[in-house]
């Protein structure tokens, strides 16, 4: 059994459940304790260091303090929070802000989909399959914030991140090369600005299919809404005779794992991957 | 940073403010050659009115002003591409980010109202629960942007309440937001921020 340290972060206890729902799932699977960080709060997003640089090094900071508490490392499930996190805490490091918690800062923040990655989990991944998806050809999407700016983030594949096909690969898919693999979707701006949004978003989409994808597998959940829920819009508008299932890695592993217990969040997406699911698996192997 | 500092001026006076925000940042635009490599890689670039190597030009010539009127730096996803491809090192997104800030601390109207209220409705929302929601992000958002005088069209109308109805439909949408019990914590670092949006 391993333990973690959990920040799930609000997307998650909100739109994004469905992601939460498989994170768990795909944990108990693989033996990893999730301990969810004490009466956690939210990272500041984008919001906090738009209006004020110094309040979004704070606010992240209260998090790291719950980790510390429990002396574990912590996994970070959200690309955002785990960008602010990490932020957050090079900031303490370096002593440019206060620190009224007293901070350590001795525990490591992961990425969860990183984590998985790893090679330890890999061979648990490997192991816990059981529906090989040997016919799905797949594009993974890593969005903007889980591998820039590589001075926080650490990553030194930044321009080529592979963590995420590592994963589509350990459930038997293939995953496709294609140039938009951190390419910005612009979701936060999905609200505000709905035009920028679309714009990139169609750009994404046409590439994913273009590339030969049957779907996209993602790791962030403001990356997942935006892909997902504008797809309709978009395939009124250009016409589009084909839609792109958007799936969280851990969604891709709980199909792997015939996870029976992910499939109600499957249901929630607005292109439901369910009827798809046959399709993706050889019958042989059945 | 202060008010009053100068703007070019070309009367061969000394530029104070360039100096000003590389002391208060750390970001040292003066080493920008204008190749545009930051402009090149910004996926958003063709919505903004000051283009991102434009803006770190005029920081280098002190100017203000500009900067602090342009919607660029609102429309900036902070997506780090410029930052991360720029030859010289200059955290160009760093630089977009302190304009919004200055804005925002100096009580300045934010060029793009909407993503500065959003931005603002969002720390709301936090000060309220301490954690996130998304159908109390969107109401919040929806209320105030009509108060402020934005109609959306008919279609636009439609779209949306199409969406909202699919989400709710699938779920997808939480009704009762959830707090943190450390929300105070939250408050108090949420009161210590320079300035607010202003929308009148
Ligand atoms: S990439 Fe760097 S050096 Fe080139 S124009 Fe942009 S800021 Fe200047
Ligand atoms: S951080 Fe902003 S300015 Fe820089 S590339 Fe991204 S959107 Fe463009």
């Amino acid at each position: 059994m391993i333990q973690m340290a959990y920040y799930p972060g609000c997307a998650l206890q909100s739109m994004s459940w469905d992601y939460r729902e498989s994170i768990k799932q795909v944990a108990a699977a693989l033996g990893l304790q999730l301990v969810e960080v004490e009466e956690w709060t939210c990272c500041g997003a984008t919001a906090a260091h738009s209006l004020d640089e110094r309040m979004s090094v704070m606010l992240p900071a209260r998090n790291i303090a719950g980790a510390e508490a429990l002396g574990l490392d912590m996994a970070v499930a959200c690309p955002m929070c785990f960008k602010r996190l990490a932020l957050s805490r090079k900031m303490l490091q370096e002593k440019r802000v206060d620190d009224p918690w007293l901070l350590k800062l001795d525990r490591n923040i992961f990425d969860l989909a990183r984590f998985l990655a790893s090679e330890k989990m890999l061979e648990k991944i490997r192991d816990q399959v059981r529906r090989p998806l040997a016919a799905l050809q797949v594009v993974c999407y890593y969005g903007c914030q889980v591998v820039r700016p590589p001075k926080i983030t650490g990553y030194t594949d930044y321009e080529n991140p592979r963590h995420l096909d590592l994963l589509a690969a350990a459930a038997g898919a293939t995953a496709i090369d294609w140039s938009y693999k951190a390419t910005c979707c612009g979701a936060s701006m999905g609200i505000p600005k709905k035009t920028i949004g679309l714009t990139l978003v169609a750009k994404l989409l046409s590439a994913a299919h273009a590339a030969g994808a049957q779907a996209i597998v993602v790791c962030c959940p403001l990356c997942h809404s935006n892909l997902d829920l504008l797809q309709p819009e978009l395939r009124a508008q250009n016409s589009w005779d084909w839609e792109l299932p958007i799936l969280y890695y851990t969604e891709l592993l709980g199909i792997a794992f015939r996870l029976r217990s992910i499939d109600a969040g499957l249901a929630s997406h607005l292109v439901d991957p369910r009827p798809f699911i046959e399709g993706w698996t050889v019958s042989s192997d059945e | 940073m202060n008010e009053k500092s100068p703007s070019l001026q070309l009367d061969g006076r000394i530029h104070l403010w360039p100096q000003a925000v590389a002391a208060e940042t750390g970001i040292k635009a003066s080493s920008c050659y204008q190749c545009l490599r930051c402009t090149n890689s910004c996926p958003v670039s063709t919505f903004m009115d000051i283009k991102p190597h434009q803006v770190v030009r005029f920081v280098q010539l002190g100017q203000r002003e500009k900067l602090l009127e342009c919607s660029s730096v609102w429309v900036c996803l902070s997506c780090e591409m410029c930052s991360t491809y720029c030859p010289n090192e200059i955290n160009v997104a760093g630089l977009m980010n302190f304009v919004k800030n200055s804005v925002v601390a100096g009580h300045k109207r934010p060029a793009e109202m909407e993503i500065a209220l959003f931005h603002e409705i969002f720390l709301e929302v936090l000060h309220k629960y301490g954690r996130m929601n998304d159908l109390q992000l969107m109401q919040r958002f929806k209320l105030k942007t009509l108060l402020t005088g934005h109609l959306p069209s008919y279609s636009e109308f439609k779209q949306e309440m199409s969406l909202a109805r699919e989400l709710f439909e699938r779920g997808r949408l939480k009704l009762l937001p959830e707090r943190s019990r450390a929300v105070k914590e939250i408050r108090a670092i949420l009161e210590q921020r320079r300035g607010k949006v202003i929308s009148t």
